[in-house]
């Protein structure tokens, strides 16, 4: 029924679902409850004052927040014990119970019930069941052939029948057996055993199959399963059936200690009918996060995978399939107060045919801080030993010492800042070439100093008819780091940083430690910020360039940047006001009067679950890139507009929508659309996506002729409080299937 | 046009002192928070008491997401997003929470996996400094 | 409470009267019953067959009258009543009037309560119409409870 008239309904965004099935905890009868006094008022009372006394005639029983009533009770003080039958009515604050009979046993905290129905408070959930059993001890709700659903009464779009549930208040898991589960009244699930999430605390995600379909995979079915082995330690077991390819199946096994989590993620697919003589294709990936105290952290992820196209072919909740490599990493970390250090093994697999990278076996770093001296001065030494290997042998490989003390003094005023840190780069490179290109042993000590000036310059100002308080910082830095030669340093970890507004006043021009540039430089700039009344930032603008009073001889070389007197002028612009808000960053470079990375980005969210937006990125190929192939599908330029939209339809639907343009090739990247349907208890997803496809050549040069795009239907299927996520718009579950939707955890580990 | 130097510290005076509570003693973030709370001029108590605030920092938590893609298909552009929560609380007020967030995007290049994993690292640290310029900030609109 | 059936009975009040037809014995004016650990106070006092050893029974009146006893598990009994009607073959117990009976860690109230003190049994119910119901509440002993906290105690007392 297309009811649009909300009022009649519960408003389905979220209210009528609390986040999880409370479990009672149970009326204790037993007398010596210290804080609480149990009163029975009946019509007739008869029987031993001091072992067993019977109650008559509307007999109603509480203590504390329960509620008991019913026709006739008996109770035992003796065996403390209490029995109650004739239309009995249990109240607790969690759970309200009808039932034909009551059994409560004080000792054992287990009250039963028979043939009754029972409605969780403030939250749709209800059913009925032969007996209910609340054990108060473990804080079990347990129902004996009876039926569990989240839909409000009467509007019973989909219960679960089983033999035995279990719903644990204590870890917030379900359990079910012989269950079965029906929409309307067609039984569309029947499962042995399974366990399911009351809340999300532990997991959530859908208990129903997920189905989609996409030109590359055909018919694509994924049925979670979850199986809560141990308050520590869970299994979720996902049997996929992708048409074109055959039957993969997928698991992920998480042991949560306090000091340590450990997870375990397999996919195995024996052969893939989609490549022509596929061997198989896998998946397996330890994750591993150690907190053993305050001072000790370990850290492990390492992933392995078949072969360069199986995030894009199958796709995995492990990576995103626009990942072109995979990276692996093992590490130490002791902190305290004053020593930091760090043991890390880094390796790379790399896809496609990029040129295999160095790796890292291991690193130590160590960063010392000498304590305060006065809160002026911070002292430090940074130290760093590398062992730099390839895969290719005929590439040089190296041990690098660096050693970096530096001493910042800090002087800070309301209306001024000043800062001043002296630092020196001590390296000794080691290094190996069969080539004999690089030197054997290379010394390199250069000196670096950073002064920096701010002052802030405060008015109040009324803008568009309010008061605002204007702030101006005008930043001034000089920097000057020393020069000396190092083309006979190959290149490890080293590479140009970007050059954002954020870049001009870094005292590095790139990243790792092969190269240092020799600079004297001058970065003048300022950033105005805009307060209202409530004193909330709601403009910042920021502007600045830097200006070289020498030419640094390490850039050319390394970036392929010409050598100029500035750099380009950068701007950056955060403001929010009323439903809007604007991110924007451009650099323009007056020299070679060319615009540099830049990007806008414009938000106009005027309620919940309404959303328009509308970014467009550009960055040109970088300068030490050169187009070999001069294949525009070889270019790295991003000419990248974006739009976004998502929009609630009456009460119960959700339209999300996305469009991705590259305006260079004027062509598509991704185009998403997606409906949401949802109702108090349930809802379903149908997303539509054609997104550009990643494709590698396949590691023996042959490149199976993946088409250019993949397009597909996804229909989501979700029964809200069975592990029904929290984002009851659907926004960001739809947004999610978007390759610019996907979020890549790292864990940190200091 | 009306500017003049900064008067003082548009901290409230409630939060001139105020006691920091980190689930992480020798997480770079809570050093980061104290130097800029102490460069501010707040007073930080060893121990909480009711007549003074607590900032209670949350885990922090990095994450990426992609910005944009090559013609290829493979990734141009990622954001790295920085969040960290926090509560305050005023003395015989309710627990406030602020989510806290800053970004950096920097361009991927497959050839330099291990550079690119040191770019991070430098813009993680600067992250640390800006969030805790944030905190400060929103600490004076509470 | 057998051992006070045995005990003798001595009655105190401003005045007493005694009706020999009759064979009722009358007290008035802040009568006291006692008969071992059996006390009874009242303003009023009747006692009906005075002189057939055994077959008395004592009807008293009070606002209200009380009665207490120690049990045989050595627990206190308090009663209470507007009216109360004593039979000592029976012995059996009957309070009429906002009838209260109170043990150490539960209290019955009712607007009728028969009170077998040989079993123990009790019996309580509200009037005809129903709106005087019986209210029964336990009492936990908090004071107990924190006083003692060895277990073996506690656990002698929740046999009780």
């Amino acid at each position: 029924s297309n009811n649009n008239d909300s009022s009649s309904q519960p408003n389905v965004t979220g209210e009528c679902l609390s986040d999880s099935v409370h479990v009672d905890s149970g009326i204790n009868f037993s007398p010596l409850d210290a804080n609480q006094p149990l009163s029975i008022s009946a019509d007739r009372v008869a029987g031993d004052h001091e072992s067993e006394l019977t109650f008559s005639g509307q007999v109603k029983i509480s203590r504390g927040p329960h509620r008991l009533s019913a026709d006739d009770a008996t109770l035992d003080r003796a065996k403390q014990q209490l029995g109650a039958s004739g239309n009995v009515h249990y109240q607790s604050p969690n759970v309200e119970v009808h039932s034909s009979s009551l059994s409560a046993d004080a000792n054992a905290n287990v009250i039963v019930m028979t043939d009754s129905e029972y409605q969780v408070v403030n939250n749709p959930t209800h059913g009925s069941a032969q007996n209910i059993e609340i054990r108060q001890e473990d804080q079990k709700f347990i129902l004996e052939d009876g039926s569990f659903t989240t839909c409000p009464k009467g509007d019973e779009s989909w219960v679960m029948n089983a033999d035995r549930i279990e719903l644990d208040g204590e870890t917030e898991w379900g359990e079910a057996r012989n269950s079965v589960i029906r929409i309307g009244d067609v039984p569309v699930l029947w499962m042995p055993y399974m366990t399911f999430p009351l809340s999300d605390k532990r997991k959530s995600g859908l208990l129903f199959p997920s189905i989609s379909n996409s030109s590359r995979n055909g018919l694509d079915v994924k049925q979670p399963y979850y199986w809560n082995i141990a308050p520590n330690f869970d299994a979720t077991l996902t049997p996929r059936y992708i048409a074109n390819s055959g039957t993969q199946i997928g698991a992920e096994v998480r042991y949560l200690r306090p000091e340590q989590s450990n997870q375990f993620n397999v996919e195995y697919l024996d052969s893939d009918d989609e490549l022509q003589n596929s061997d198989e294709r896998y998946l397996y990936r330890w994750l591993h996060l150690g907190r053993f105290n305050d001072n000790v952290r370990s850290f492990v992820e390492y992933t392995e995978v078949s072969d360069d196209n199986y995030f894009n072919d199958l796709g995995s909740d492990v990576a995103s399939e626009t990942d072109n490599r995979l990276e692996r990493v093992a590490q130490l970390t002791f902190l305290s107060e004053q020593l930091d250090s760090n043991l890390t093994v880094t390796d790379f697999e790399i896809f496609g045919n990029t040129p295999d990278v160095y790796r890292q076996l291991p690193r130590v770093d160590f960063t010392y801080r000498l304590p305060y001296f006065d809160d002026l001065i911070d002292a430090q030494i940074y130290g760093e030993y590398n062992r730099f290997e390839h895969s290719d042998n005929q590439l040089v490989s190296a041990n690098r010492y660096h050693i970096e003390p530096s001493l910042v003094y800090n002087w800070h005023a309301p209306a001024a800042e000043f800062q001043a840190e002296a630092k020196l780069y001590q390296t000794y490179f080691d290094q190996d070439d069969p080539t004999s290109t690089y030197d054997s042993s290379v010394s390199r000590t250069l000196p670096s100093l950073r002064l920096y000036g701010q002052l802030n310059f405060e008015r109040s100002v009324n803008l568009f008819g309010s008061d605002y308080t204007q702030r101006l910082e005008p930043q001034v830095q000089y920097l000057l780091v020393g020069h000396q030669r190092q083309d006979d340093i190959a290149l490890y970890d080293t590479v140009a940083l970007r050059e954002d507004f954020y870049g001009l006043y870094r005292d590095r021009r790139f990243s790792g430690l092969d190269r240092i540039a020799d600079t004297n430089q001058i970065t003048i700039g300022a950033t105005t910020r805009l307060f209202n009344s409530a004193n909330k930032e709601t403009l910042r603008f920021s502007f600045g360039q830097i200006f070289y009073f020498e030419e640094s001889k390490i850039i050319e070389q390394l970036s392929g940047r010409k050598v100029e007197d500035t750099s380009a002028f950068a701007t950056a612009l955060d403001t929010y006001f009323d439903d809007y808000s604007i991110h924007a960053e451009y650099r323009y470079n007056f020299e070679r009067s060319a615009t540099e990375a830049s990007n806008i980005l414009l938000n106009y969210t005027p309620g919940e679950r309404k959303l328009i937006q509308l970014s467009y990125r550009y960055s040109p190929e970088p300068l030490n890139f050169t187009n070999v192939s001069g294949d525009p599908l070889d270019s790295r330029e991003v000419n990248q507009l974006g739009s976004v939209v998502s929009w609630p339809l009456y009460d119960r639907y959700q339209l999300v929508a996305s469009h991705y343009r590259d305006t260079e090739l004027k062509r598509s990247v991704e185009t998403l659309a997606g409906i949401q349907y949802q109702s108090c208890c349930w809802a379903i997803r149908l997303v539509y996506q054609r997104n550009l496809n990643t494709n590698f050549p396949e590691g023996d040069g042959t490149t199976a002729d993946r088409d250019a795009y993949d397009s597909g239907i996804a229909l989501q299927f979700e029964l809200k409080g069975l592990g029904g996520n929290r984002d009851s718009s659907g926004h960001r579950t739809m947004i999610d299937e978007s390759i610019f939707g996907y979020r890549k955890n790292y864990y940190l580990n200091n | 046009c009306g500017f003049q130097l900064r008067g003082s510290y548009t901290l409230p005076d409630q939060f001139q002192q105020l006691h920091l509570q980190v689930q992480d003693p020798y997480a770079a973030i809570s050093r980061e928070v104290s130097k800029r709370f102490k460069a501010s001029g707040i007073v930080l108590l060893d121990v909480a008491s009711d007549q003074a605030p607590i900032v209670i920092l949350g885990k922090d938590k990095l994450e990426r997401t992609n910005l944009s893609v090559y013609p290829d298909g493979q990734v141009a552009e990622y954001r790295l997003v920085y969040k960290l929560n926090v509560n305050v609380i005023q003395p015989d007020q309710k627990p406030q929470k602020l989510a806290l967030q800053v970004q950096r995007d920097y361009l991927d290049d497959p050839r330099q996996a291990l550079a690119k994993r040191r770019e991070r690292e430098i813009l993680l640290q600067e992250m640390r400094e800006q969030i805790s310029f944030q905190l400060l900030a929103q600490l004076s609109s509470l | 409470i057998e051992r006070d059936f045995a005990e003798k009975v001595e009655i105190s009040a401003n005045q007493n009267a005694f009706d020999i037809k009759a064979n009722v014995l009358k007290y008035t004016g802040d009568v006291k019953v006692a008969q071992g650990t059996m006390q009874i106070f009242a303003d009023n006092l009747t006692i009906l067959n005075a002189n057939q050893e055994g077959q008395q029974v004592l009807v008293a009146d009070g606002a209200p009258v009380r009665y207490s006893q120690v049990l045989d598990n050595g627990k206190v009994m308090d009663a209470q009543a507007d009216k109360m009607r004593y039979e000592l073959n029976s012995r059996i117990l009957l309070l009429t009037g906002n009838a209260q009976v109170m043990q150490e860690d539960s209290l019955v109230k009712g607007d009728r309560i028969r009170y077998n003190l040989d079993k123990q049994l009790l019996e309580a119910d509200g009037n005809a119409d129903g709106n005087k119901r019986v209210t029964t509440i336990f009492i936990p002993e908090q004071v107990k409870q924190q006083l003692d906290d060895k277990p073996a105690a506690a656990s002698e007392q929740e046999g009780n």
